[in-house]
């Protein structure tokens, strides 16, 4: 990553702190292919035991992707809520990956409390996982076109990793308003993906 | 979904099923729909938040690879396992335990291969979906807390057929359980132990966490002389079962007497099983004994127990007087808190003199100090003493106690909901401090502050008597959105009478004027003497965002993972956001880029690029501000870490003549001198740095290895065993005493020294043991390091100063030399290289050439 790219994060940064919408479309991608390459070398590096730090390995995305020789302004929640949107993608695409080497074609839903009691158990947790994951995105799609910021506090809670301190700020509302929408997002995707999963064939 | 309908969700929820549908009821009348919809949300609420907890503790923090899962065969419920079974990535190894809560099987991890230990809950527990869930619940708290004396938690796991198993560390040592069954245990054995229980329960207890199963099987006696406390959070699991009748006495033995009734316990009952603990390793018996449980439940609520001077007359009163304290029936009458225990049990320790002469009192006073390290720590933030003109060794400043004004200020305890504000309240105690030093002719002695502790209940007096210190300030504080509550009380130490008391109200942006009044006002109340025109405090921001910020990424806990780092830049740069001036913040954050570079290796963010950023920043805070010690500080630390030392030298010495009361500028000192070949100078320096902070374990190290670099071999070791006598071991430690046995020709000892965390895998320590194994006649394990090293230089970073080390074990002098080349360009290389362990190198011309390569003159 060189100079002048980390002199187009710091500026796209700066537009969507003024309220550009399309800097955030602009972002993503950059933001997206670091956090990609970052986790993937994590993975190489950790053969055997490979935990994901979402906070460390958003902070190291950070670092290589923003222009550290002029850093005055304040979007760090800012790149973390890109970030998020990111990360959530990331994790789509490998529980994906696994969902689909798992199972083949021929598809067939898992009822909730199965995964609920697989992701409790220790042996075999990357295909509940995935099918948690897989089907979260699913309700979370749903969920933003009822409610977008309760979708978007998802996002930055559960996939970025934030604070409600941070995720207050980066969607511009008050910390309060995010734990109140975070809890109830939380049941309406439950409710959702319980629905989903049961009742699907 | 509406706001007003979040806000409903969130007031319901907080409310039992019954008051929820009253509450939607009552609230929703005129909207069926909308009672509907929150009626079913509510319904999933519990089930949502346990699912969103178990997902992202999956996803987060588990096995992210994509392996191939095992499927193990299918178990029937309490069967044994045999040697060689598998459970998941786990082989069973042998048997270690069998008891009423579970069998516990020594296993090797074959994915991480390392070995651990697994622990099965009977089925009976297991099939209790409350103390299954009560379990996830209290392990992820008990994993949460890492602590050098408690056993690390590593997994939670459930086999096919339902068991509920932990896989955790697994130690080299005995259960103090099997060590009582050889008898008492020594006086100093005994308090040793203690204290490193506590410390543990200190640090549980200051997370919410209570342990409530403190016995002798539950602490671990590892063979490094660490103990480690076993099993937290099984102990509510336990509770559940004590209504039951399968309870063995030996459980029953150490409970508290609320426990033994059923009251609700708080962290007081972890007290009173550490005094039953303690009576028994003292004495050799339990303190309450009975035929069955239901005898022994009547004596431990009724009687009391016979006293232990009479079974052990050997026993200081001090101590005895602990033991007392901790076995109180009423909770309310026991110590108030791990912290407190800590400071009577340093005080009780017994000290090898039996002078009662007043300078002898003097010194083992000084040597209890030292030695004490951790336990005052956790007390006590920093201390300021008036200067005694012309003596600087640590009897002086127990003398002042006598006559002069002297105060110790400890760490303001932190109210403040939010714990981002954590570092808030360590922030003001040290402008506090250094404001209180600029008062007068005044020493200020400064130490690290543990924040495990910070929230402690203490016996000021005992704590001013430790210190030999004639005043305490201490206080609180309490940051709430933008409000500011302080609340602080100078407290004679003597007779503990409040001398000045004060609270404020204010908001946060009038935070340095609360600083200054309350400076002020001890200053008057102790007749010091401010210059009348000085610039009070040392903050050089008026933004007080800013300073919040500043404080924020300053908290020392940030720097001990990866995670805190990347946090810590993130305060820092915002804080520099919100005054580009502030010189302080961008020293901050050239510390953050030289720590991440000293703790990972990372190809992709190669280390030039970090001193770069590091060096940028250090040079910003310097031209902000050039009278600003920490800003010198921080670039002499980017200068050392590039190795300029001459250049680091300079600085460092700048940032000294600026602030000679900060320990670890000394030390930094020292550890440029070391590089420069001056080994009487580091022994200075680090004997500084320890008058300073006459607490901190780092500069004990510290005076250990300058005593080494000045081939006082015996003394070394000798500093190093006064310490460990009380102190977990830090890592230093190991490390400088592997090269004074080294250089004792200890081989053996050596090795042992090493093992431990170069099998955790620290590179550091795997190169020095590859060079030990080596000269000790290992030359096929050490072969077998270094080509463990060279494989893994390229992915992990593995330094070439540890391949160096190797090479110069084995002898091939060559391979030796163009590895320490090597070391230089990838900044590996360590002053270690310049010490005795070593010498053997240095009469070769090729040295001389690395040393001029280094900008050091032949000293």
């Amino acid at each position: 990553m060189g100079d002048s790219a980390q002199q187009t994060v710091t500026c796209l940064l700066h537009a969507l702190r003024a309220g550009d919408r399309q800097a955030f479309a602009e972002l993503l991608p950059l933001v997206y292919g670091e956090l990609h390459q970052i986790a993937e070398r994590h993975r190489q590096h950790w053969a055997g035991e490979e935990t994901l730090d979402t906070t460390a390995l958003v902070h190291e995305a950070y670092l290589r992707l923003v222009d550290q020789s002029a850093p005055q302004w304040q979007s760090h929640a800012h790149f973390l809520a890109v970030a998020s949107t990111a990360m959530r993608q990331i994790l789509l695409d490998y529980a994906k990956r696994k969902h689909a080497a798992k199972r083949g074609a021929g598809h067939q839903h898992v009822p909730l409390h199965e995964i609920e009691v697989a992701l409790k158990r220790s042996g075999d947790l990357s295909e509940a996982r995935s099918e948690a994951l897989v089907a979260l995105d699913r309700s979370l799609c749903r969920l933003e076109k009822h409610d977008r910021r309760q979708s978007r506090i998802v996002e930055c809670r559960f996939f970025g990793g934030m604070t409600i301190q941070d995720t207050a700020e980066a969607l511009g509302i008050a910390p309060a308003t995010v734990s109140r929408g975070w809890a109830m997002a939380k049941a309406w995707l439950y409710r959702d993906l319980k629905q989903t999963l049961e009742n699907s064939p | 979904m509406s706001e007003e309908a979040e806000r409903l969700f969130e007031r319901a929820l907080a409310l039992k099923p019954e008051g929820r549908t009253a509450l939607v009821e009552e609230a929703c009348r005129r909207d069926p729909r909308l009672h509907q919809e929150l009626m079913s949300l509510l319904s999933q609420a519990e089930a949502a938040e346990e699912f969103f907890d178990l997902l992202t503790n999956s996803v987060f923090s588990a096995s992210f690879s994509g392996g191939g899962s095992q499927h193990l065969p299918p178990q029937p419920p309490d069967s044994e396992l045999h040697v060689g079974d598998g459970i998941g990535q786990y082989r069973i190894l042998s048997l270690i335990a069998r008891g009423g809560m579970g069998t516990v099987y020594r296993a090797h991890d074959t994915r991480l291969d390392r070995d651990v230990a697994l622990k099965f809950l009977p089925a009976y527990l297991a099939a209790q979906p409350d103390a299954e869930e009560q379990l996830l619940m209290e392990a992820r708290a008990a994993a949460a807390l890492e602590h050098p004396n408690v056993c690390g938690i590593h997994q939670i796991g459930e086999t096919d057929d339902g068991r509920l198993f932990i896989a955790m560390a697994y130690y080299e040592g005995e259960t103090l359980k099997e060590r009582l069954l050889r008898g008492p245990l020594s006086l100093e054995e005994s308090v040793a132990t203690a204290v490193q229980i506590v410390r543990a329960l200190a640090a549980a207890h200051a997370r919410g966490i209570i342990h409530r199963d403190v016995k002798p099987g539950n602490v671990m006696l590892g063979s490094d002389g660490t103990v480690r406390l076993l099993d937290f959070g099984l102990a509510t699991v336990t509770d559940a079962t004590l209504t039951g009748s399968g309870v063995t006495p030996g459980t029953v033995a150490y409970m508290s007497p609320e426990q033994a009734q059923g009251d609700a316990l708080d962290p007081r009952t972890d007290l009173w099983s550490l005094g039953v603990l303690l009576y028994e390793m003292l004495a050799g018996v339990r303190p309450f004994r009975g035929e069955n449980a239901h005898t022994l439940l009547q004596a431990i609520l009724h009687e009391d127990p016979e006293a232990i001077s009479k079974r052990r007359p050997d026993l200081p009163g001090s101590l005895a007087r602990v033991v007392e304290r901790l076995l109180r029936k009423d909770p309310a009458t026991r110590y108030g808190g791990a912290a407190e225990v800590l400071a009577d049990l340093a005080r009780a320790l017994p000290s090898g003199g039996g002078s009662s002469q007043p300078r002898a009192l003097a010194r083992r006073r000084a040597a209890l100090l030292a030695g004490s390290t951790i336990l005052l720590v956790a007390l006590v933030g920093t201390v300021v003493w008036p200067r005694w003109r012309g003596q600087r060794s640590m009897s002086a400043v127990t003398t002042t106690a006598s006559g002069e004004p002297s105060i110790a200020v400890l760490p303001l305890a932190n109210l403040s909901p939010d714990p981002q504000d954590a570092g808030l309240a360590d922030g003001m105690t040290e402008e506090l401090i250094a404001t209180l030093a600029t008062a007068g002719d005044v020493r200020v002695i400064a130490s690290t502050s543990a924040s495990a502790f910070k929230n402690h209940e203490m016996d000021v007096r005992s704590i001013a008597d430790s210190l030999g210190v004639s005043n305490i300030l201490e206080g609180d504080l309490q940051k709430i959105g933008a409000r500011l509550r302080v609340q602080v009380r100078l407290v004679d130490g003597r007779n503990g009478s409040t001398r000045w008391s004060q609270a404020y109200d204010r908001e946060f942006k009038d935070v340095f004027s609360v600083q200054d009044e309350i400076a002020r006002a001890v200053a008057g109340e102790l007749a010091l003497r401010f210059d009348k025109d000085r610039q009070l405090g040392r903050h050089h921001t008026r933004n007080p965002a800013a300073y919040a910020l500043y404080l924020r990424g300053s908290d020392p806990l940030l720097l001990r993972s990866e995670s805190g780092l990347w946090k810590a830049l993130g305060y820092f740069q915002q804080a520099i956001a919100a005054d580009s001036t502030y010189a302080a913040a961008h020293a901050g954050l050239a510390l953050v880029f030289i720590r991440r570079g000293r703790t990972t290796r990372d190809p992709g963010m190669p280390l030039p690029k970090l001193f770069a950023l590091a060096d940028d920043a250090a040079r910003k805070a310097v031209a902000l501000d050039d009278s600003l010690p920490e800003a010198h500080y921080a670039l002499g630390r980017v200068l050392e870490a590039t190795l300029d030392f001459p250049s680091a030298e300079t600085e460092i010495r700048r940032a000294l003549a600026l602030d000679p009361t900060r320990s670890i500028y000394h030390r930094s000192l020292a550890y440029v001198l070391a590089w420069a070949g001056r080994p009487e100078e580091v022994l200075a320096e680090a004997r500084r740095a320890l008058e300073t902070d006459p607490l901190n374990p780092y500069a004990q190290v510290e005076v250990a290895e300058a005593l080494f670099a000045n081939h006082r071999y015996d003394e070394a070791l000798g500093q190093l065993d006064r310490v460990a006598a009380i102190q977990p071991p830090l890592q230093g430690f190991a490390f400088v005493a592997a090269h004074c046995y080294v250089k004792k020709q200890m081989w053996p000892q050596a090795i042992a020294a090493l093992r431990p965390q170069a099998e955790a895998g620290d590179p550091q320590f795997i190169g020095f043991l590859g060079y030990v194994l080596a000269r000790a006649g290992q030359r096929d394990e050490a072969t077998r390091i270094l080509a463990d090293l060279l494989a893994r230089r390229e992915k992990t970073g593995v330094g070439a100063f540890q391949v160096a080390m190797v090479y110069a074990g084995l002898g091939d002098v060559d391979q030796a030399f163009a590895w320490l080349d090597k070391s230089v360009d990838d900044y590996s290389i360590s002053s270690g290289i310049m010490g005795p362990t070593y010498e053997d190198l240095h009469g070769d011309p090729r040295f001389e050439r690395l040393r001029k390569r280094l900008g050091l003159q032949k000293g």
